[in-house]
């Protein structure tokens, strides 16, 4: 049954939505609890396409193909999970700055960190500071995680960054950011902890952003 | 100033799966690609503007096209020696630009994504084929706002001012983030050259998707200087 869970690992790398779904019934029927399944198998797959997309051996379809097929596999597995206490990494809010519509990789961002453990309050595009602000209060966010594919809206990040400060939210939260134009130097510039140049490298950012969290730094 | 908004497109089911860099991922997505292909295709209404202009008051990063004004030392550069420009804006069209997919399935919201940008390369590739026939031009190459630091996205605002209201003439809006709407649409100035320019040859910048040319630090350092 060990060897199942590689299985479904690598049917989720394969995009293999029937397969997944074959496998993580077989294996619950083979009595390995949901949360294993999905915890050592489902996203150790989606984690391994991370790493291949990093390397440049896979591209953004197959990733939304592959966390397809994972979340078929969730959903087999969701009856199961009715009042197991899944373990979240910590909530992201996420969005689209101000005065910009782009949202393919924002989407990608938040998929990839809702595969890989967190809790993501996605607000769509076109967001402002204050539905920053209120959701990152309201939903208690770890993360503030802002994307921006114009030079023109990136502007807008400093805003997001003292509307969290003028609130007093700002030494809970860490701010991560992200999309064409952003570089690392605009991050240290604005004073966000966080950077991503892909949806990928946003998932160990955020994984590295709540160590610091936890650490008190 | 010409509207060009009879584009003729076609969508090859194998290049689209190429674009997306799927391969072989099995009957259910080339299904579902084909699916998409088949509504762009009766959606689609790509379309561009362009128009003659000519350029003068050359003065330091600074020139003037059509009176309007300009700055970019990129662009000024190459156009010293060019009296006559095409300033362009093509797009996908609002038709195709405002469908969309069910909420939720972002496998297929991103091939249709792709399609759309694939549409609006079609229609650059009809306006500048246009432009070079009918104004019998040798080899002509373009630059965009935006696409260089050096020439900021907010020139866009000068740039749509040569043609007036260009919502109402092509369905084109620019935001006032100078974003445009549809996504899928460009503006930009084609001019003659005989020397093959990218914006891409000047830009570091990495990991680039769009990237059109290799970055070539020697042509950006001629260009730019030391920055």
């Amino acid at each position: 049954m060990e060897s199942n869970l590689e299985t479904i690992s690598q049917a989720v790398i394969d995009g293999d939505d029937k397969q997944v779904v074959k496998l993580v019934k077989d294996t619950l029927t083979g009595g390995i609890s949901a949360i294993d399944i999905l915890e050592k198998g489902l996203v150790p797959g989606i984690r391994a396409l991370g790493a291949l997309f990093k390397d440049g051996e896979v591209y953004l379809a197959e990733i939304l193909i592959s966390t397809r097929a994972m979340n078929r596999g969730v959903g087999e597995l969701q009856p199961h999970l009715a009042g197991v206490d899944i373990h979240r990494k910590g909530t992201v809010v996420l969005g689209t700055v101000e005065g910009d519509l782009h949202d393919i990789g924002k989407n990608l961002v938040g998929l990839m960190l809702g595969s890989n453990g967190f809790n993501v309050i996605d607000l769509g595009v076109d967001v402002s500071a204050d539905s920053f602000v209120s959701a990152a209060r309201e939903h208690n966010a770890d993360i503030v995680a802002m994307s921006g594919l114009l030079t023109t809206t990136i502007t807008y990040f400093p805003t997001v960054v003292k509307a969290l400060e003028k609130v007093g939210l700002r030494s809970r939260v860490k701010v991560m950011i992200g999309g064409a134009p952003v570089t690392r130097q605009l991050a240290d510039e604005i004073g966000a902890e966080g950077f991503a140049e892909d949806c990928a490298s946003a998932v160990d950012e955020a994984n590295r952003l709540m160590i610091l969290k936890q650490g008190g730094l | 100033m010409e509207v060009l908004d009879s584009i003729p497109v076609e969508l090859d089911k194998d290049r689209v799966i190429q674009g997306l860099r799927l391969g072989d991922k099995g009957k259910q997505i080339e299904n579902m690609v084909q699916e998409l292909i088949y509504v762009a295709l009766n959606t689609a209404r790509p379309k561009a503007i362009y128009t003659v202009s000519y350029v003068n008051n050359k003065n330091g990063d600074s020139l003037e096209i059509d009176g309007i004004k300009f700055t970019s030392r990129v662009l000024r550069a190459n156009l010293d020696q060019v009296e006559r420009v095409f300033p362009y804006i093509a797009t996908c069209g609002r038709e195709l630009g405002e469908t969309t997919v069910p909420s939720g399935d972002m496998l297929r919201a991103f091939c249709l994504h792709v399609i759309k940008g694939m549409i609006l390369a079609v229609a650059i590739v009809y306006l500048s084929d246009h432009i070079r026939r009918r104004y019998a031009l040798g080899h002509i190459s373009h630059m965009n706002p935006g696409s260089l630091e050096d020439w900021p996205l907010a020139q866009q605002r000068e740039l749509f001012s040569i043609f007036g209201n260009v919502e109402e003439l092509i369905g084109v809006r620019l935001t006032k983030d100078y974003a445009m709407y549809p996504l899928q649409s460009v503006s930009g100035i084609y001019f003659p050259t005989e020397i093959t320019f990218e914006s891409c040859q000047l830009c570091p910048r990495e990991k680039c998707i769009a990237r059109r040319a290799q970055y070539d630090p020697h042509l950006a350092r001629k260009y730019l200087g030391n920055t």
